[in-house]
């Protein structure tokens, strides 16, 4: 019961942490996209570059998280 | 009307004057009440625990059993770090129902706090699998995916810190807020004597966004400390 409970509140915490994680590379990419540009007056290059790499690893943390416990099981 | 920020307390006449916040006063006494708790505590340990001691030992117990839940029973030396950071978070939270400012609700208190979480996924995580392997980790799956895996290493100490501010600072400009708004209610019904609005109407706000909120976060962020460090070690 105790082990049980534990994993419920651990779920919760981490399904909360989603649309943080989500926001957070891709908002990074746009500052840093712009940061580079301005650098090396190339607007938009960077700027989507970024963006669109932002996406990605938003979407790869999402798949890390979600799958963290699957892994666990089939190594066993 | 000044601003929602951390305030300057008072300046440390060396150097030219530091400028020292609410923030890191705040921190001061959170700091000295979890010492003396902790002196006090193990001062006088008996075998057969009784009163002081009954509570301290449940404390002890439900952080280490929580921490072996979490991320095994070989990583139980991490629990003293856990329970600090949730003791000193629980505190810094619940701060705001005594009508200060929350040290949490200042961005470089949570930074700090995820960047001490930050250094220790990634110090823990090259100790258990040895430098190579932690390296080898950045280029799975395939190795082009390099930058990719960087910067959503880097995103989670950001995510990490800006929730639990986000959360704390929102909470803390809304009662602020409504405290302001009750005062001039009272005074518009000519009741500035006797602020009958501020008694009571702000429970439920405090209930919600000091207790609930804060017991809340401090615990999401000690259980999302534990998750990334043991995920990067296995």
């Amino acid at each position: 019961m105790a082990k049980k409970r534990g994993h419920i509140l651990e779920n919760l915490s981490l399904v909360s942490y989603l649309g943080v994680s989500m926001i957070v590379p891709i908002i990074g990419g746009v500052y840093l996209g712009r940061w580079i540009d301005s650098l090396l007056n190339s607007q938009p290059i960077f700027l989507f570059a970024f963006i669109i790499m932002g996406v990605i690893v938003a979407f790869t943390n999402l798949f890390k998280i979600a799958t963290k416990d699957i892994d666990k099981k089939k190594r066993k | 009307m000044e601003g929602f920020g951390p305030r300057i307390a008072f300046e440390l006449p060396i150097f030219g004057g530091i400028p020292i916040s609410d923030t890191v006063v705040n921190t001061w006494i959170i700091m000295a009440i979890l010492i003396a708790f902790a002196v006090l505590a193990s001062k006088k340990l008996e075998k057969i625990p009784k009163g002081f001691q009954n509570v301290t030992e449940a404390i002890v117990e439900s952080l280490n059993s929580l921490t072996v839940q979490t991320m095994g029973e070989d990583k139980l030396f991490f629990a003293p770090y856990m329970g600090t950071l949730f003791l000193f978070l629980l505190l810094a939270n619940l701060w705001g129902l005594l009508g200060l400012r929350q040290p949490t609700a200042d961005i470089n208190t949570t930074f700090g706090l995820a960047i001490m979480t930050f250094i220790a996924i990634h110090f823990f995580g090259a100790k258990s699998k040895g430098i190579g392997g932690y390296l080898k980790g950045f280029f799975e799956p395939l190795p082009f995916l390099f930058p990719l895996n960087v910067m959503g290493e880097l995103s989670t100490p950001i995510s990490l810190a800006f929730r639990l501010f986000g959360n704390m600072v929102g909470g803390f400009i809304i009662i602020g807020l409504l405290y302001g708004g009750l005062t001039s209610l009272s005074n518009m019904i000519g009741l500035s004597f006797f602020p009958i609005f501020q008694a009571g109407v702000p429970i439920i706000f405090h209930l919600y966004f000091d207790l609930f909120s804060g017991v809340l976060q401090s615990f999401i962020f000690v259980m999302l400390s534990m998750v990334f460090i043991s995920m990067q070690m296995d």
